[in-house]
């Protein structure tokens, strides 16, 4: 038997893997490649470009840190069923 | 600037640089654990919103071939243009924005053919007609976002050519959160959407549609003030909106975070920018002003029922990490008077009034001083303030600015315990003879007199080794009052007596004997303290006895290293053990016998 909580934290697991796949797949993450010297160059260039490529890095985080978050709900939700099922199991016991 | 660019990849820049935008906004959770990943999708959209994009558009605007439309971006028959000239644009990237442009040249011809009570009818009836259908209005829907682009194109034009129909805009978007919503996606002047944001944050909650486009026009305005220092100084102008922007965070339970966090962001980009301003431009007219008024916005604040509410701990740190490259100029600004004059970095006895008593500057310090973070930093920064001594403020000036803030965030203190219902602790007992030494202190000065040469390096070190920060226990907030009096009271001293002479010619010196004496009166009304039935006027009594020997003390002249320890070690034995239950109950303050 599945405990109500797996559930739910499966279900964010999939929810944040699956923004961490749409972040990813953003075109903003791709934006630098039209945004080199061959495109402009000069200092507001060159400033703006290096703030993207910061903006970036930090999604790039972002989209591992919800990796990480999700294989935590994933953990929970399996430690939790187990939970379950040896207490279901200790009842059957019992009984 | 911009030294070099190809025409063709910029504008396929700015075109990918919309989609981009387009595809960070379709971006949405509503798990917590979410929350930092969107953050940082916020801020990558206002990365390129403000950086590549506006660069690009400025190029493309420049460009002699691309041409403007109405200022934007280029027109379909400009681009084209462009083509003839150079080649084809990358189809994929700028179709999209050749209906763009289309449309909206459309759509804002059409609005130009309306009355202006037709203009205002539109934003209602979409929120009408979204309510009826029982949904929520889809605010990132691309087609209502070209609506309000063009609608707040007509709007911006008419608002800029009649100010009365801007009162209107102001007015109608109280209670018209689209029409907020679409101000603030729009180019107005800072003062109209300042103005807009300010009633859209004071309306009363409704509906769920109304909240929702509220909620969303809200963070609209607010990402745009963090963006732009001119808005930010126009929103600190208005104490009102701050006030409401708290008050708004505590309307719903789910906007809480968004709002006291966006508040806090408000509060130091505000300061951010008055300070790049007032330090920047020294011969400005009216550069102090800016600084001034945010100062006036954060002493009415504060002397309102927010401020004795107390304020979110993370507001009050944001408050005190902007005021404090200001803490200098304060130290000359208190002089005793009555008026605040926030005066330049000299000793100019000139300043600007900022409307407010120095008293209650000081409450807006000691109420700021209530959280601990902000606590550390106001004490830390009074410690590294001991420089500025004979070359911005008179050692005099900078012991009352620190005798001053003591009592200030004593009395803050001591309010906060009598609403706890906690009566009168040992801090409050504490600090009454700290005030007391404070005091007597005030006559010695007062009685001596006659100039004095200043004991700069003295008041240093006092300030550097009385208050080593480091050592400070801030959650202990008596304590580091205690340390702030103790930094006004040794300046006082060393002002008085000079710190080089070795002090008057009586020869009278702190002795071992006389430590002896003030210690053991001390552990005399502890004594007191501890016992049931205590007198207060035996009490006081005894304290009077306490401040004689501090007076004493205090008028010694020879301020030599073992002195100085000794007065350190006098006034840290007013800390830990002198003071203890039984609550003393003093006679004179009655609001501590409720």
């Amino acid at each position: 038997m599945s405990h109500h909580l797996a559930n739910v934290y499966r279900r964010r697991a999939r929810h944040l893997r699956q923004l961490a796949w749409q972040m990813n797949d953003s075109p903003a993450l791709r934006l630098h490649i039209h945004a080199g010297v061959d495109t402009w160059h000069g200092p507001r260039p060159l400033a703006s470009t290096s703030d993207l490529r910061r903006a970036q890095d930090e999604i790039h985080r972002e989209i591992d840190d919800l990796h990480v978050r999700a294989t935590r709900f994933d953990r929970e939700a399996d430690r939790l069923d187990a939970v379950a099922y040896a207490a279901s199991a200790a009842h059957l016991n019992a009984g | 600037m911009i030294v070099g660019y190809d025409p063709e990849r910029v504008e396929a820049l700015a075109s990918m640089s919309r989609e981009a935008l387009w595809s960070l906004s379709t971006l949405t959770s509503t798990d917590p654990a979410a929350v930092p990943a969107l953050q940082s999708v916020r801020r990558m959209h206002r990365t390129i919103e403000t950086g590549v994009l506006a660069a690009a558009d400025d190029i493309i605007r420049s460009d002699p071939l691309t041409g403007s439309f109405g200022g934007r971006a280029a027109t379909a028959a400009d681009t084209r243009r462009r083509r003839d000239t150079h080649g084809s644009p990358t189809p994929s990237t700028s179709f999209r924005d050749l209906v763009r442009e289309f449309m909206l040249h459309r759509l804002v011809g059409g609005l130009t053919l309306l009355s202006d009570d037709e203009l205002f009818l539109l934003t209602r009836s979409e929120l009408t007609a979204a309510a009826e259908a029982g949904r929520l209005l889809d605010i990132d829907d691309p087609d209502r976002l070209m609506r309000s682009t063009a609608l707040g194109i007509e709007l911006s034009r008419r608002a800029a050519e009649n100010p009365g129909f801007a009162s209107r805009l102001v007015a109608r978007s109280l209670d018209d959160p689209l029409l907020a919503l679409v101000i603030a996606e729009s180019d107005m002047s800072p003062e109209i959407k300042v103005a807009v944001f300010a009633a859209t944050v004071s309306a009363e909650p409704g509906r769920p549609q109304a909240d929702h486009v509220r909620g969303r026009a809200v963070q609209r305005f607010l990402d745009q003030i963090l963006d732009d220092p001119a808005l930010a100084l126009v929103a600190i102008g208005r104490p009102d909106l701050i006030a409401d922007i708290l008050d708004w965070g505590a309307l719903d339970s789910t906007w809480v975070d968004l709002g006291v966090d966006n508040a806090v962001d408000l509060v130091d980009v505000a300061f951010s920018a008055a300070s790049t301003y007032d330090l920047g431009s020294r011969d400005e007219p009216g550069a102090s002003e800016v600084t001034a008024r945010s100062l006036a916005t954060l002493v009415d604040l504060m002397n309102s029922a927010h401020g004795d509410r107390g304020l979110p701990a993370e507001l009050s740190a944001a408050y005190t990490a902007g005021l404090l490259p200001l803490l200098p100029r304060f130290v000359n600004a208190f002089d005793g008077d009555e008026v605040f004059r926030l005066r330049r970095d000299d000793m100019s006895p000139v300043g600007v009034e900022l409307g407010a008593t120095s008293e209650s500057m000081f409450d807006l310090l000691g109420g700021l001083a209530r959280h601990r973070d902000s606590r550390a930093m106001l004490i830390g920064s009074v410690a590294a303030l001991g420089p500025g001594i004979g070359t911005r403020y008179t050692a005099e000036q900078f012991a009352g600015f620190a005798a001053a803030l003591g009592v200030s965030v004593a009395n803050e203190q001591r309010e906060e315990a009598i609403h706890a219902g906690r009566q009168q602790d040992r801090w409050v007992t504490g600090l009454t003879l700290l005030e007391a030494g404070i005091e007597s202190s005030g006559v010695i000065a007062r009685g001596t007199g006659a100039p004095v040469s200043i004991g700069f390096d003295i008041a240093r070190w006092s300030v550097g080794h009385l208050v080593p920060t480091s050592d400070l226990d801030l959650d202990d907030a008596p304590r580091a009052i205690e340390m702030l009096l103790v930094v006004a009271l040794t300046a006082r001293i060393v002002s008085e007596i000079g710190g080089d002479s070795g002090g008057n010619d009586d020869g009278d010196q702190i002795d071992d004997e006389h430590v002896g004496r003030v210690e053991a009166q001390l552990a005399r009304i502890d004594e007191l303290l501890a016992s049931p039935g205590v007198d207060a006027a035996d009490i006081a009594g005894e304290i009077d006895l306490l401040r004689d020997l501090v007076d004493l003390a205090i008028e010694s002249a020879d301020l030599d290293a073992t002195t100085r320890r000794r007065v350190a070690q006098v006034w840290s034995a007013l800390d830990d053990d002198a003071f203890s239950a039984p609550p003393f109950r003093s006679e004179t303050d009655p609001d501590l016998e409720r």
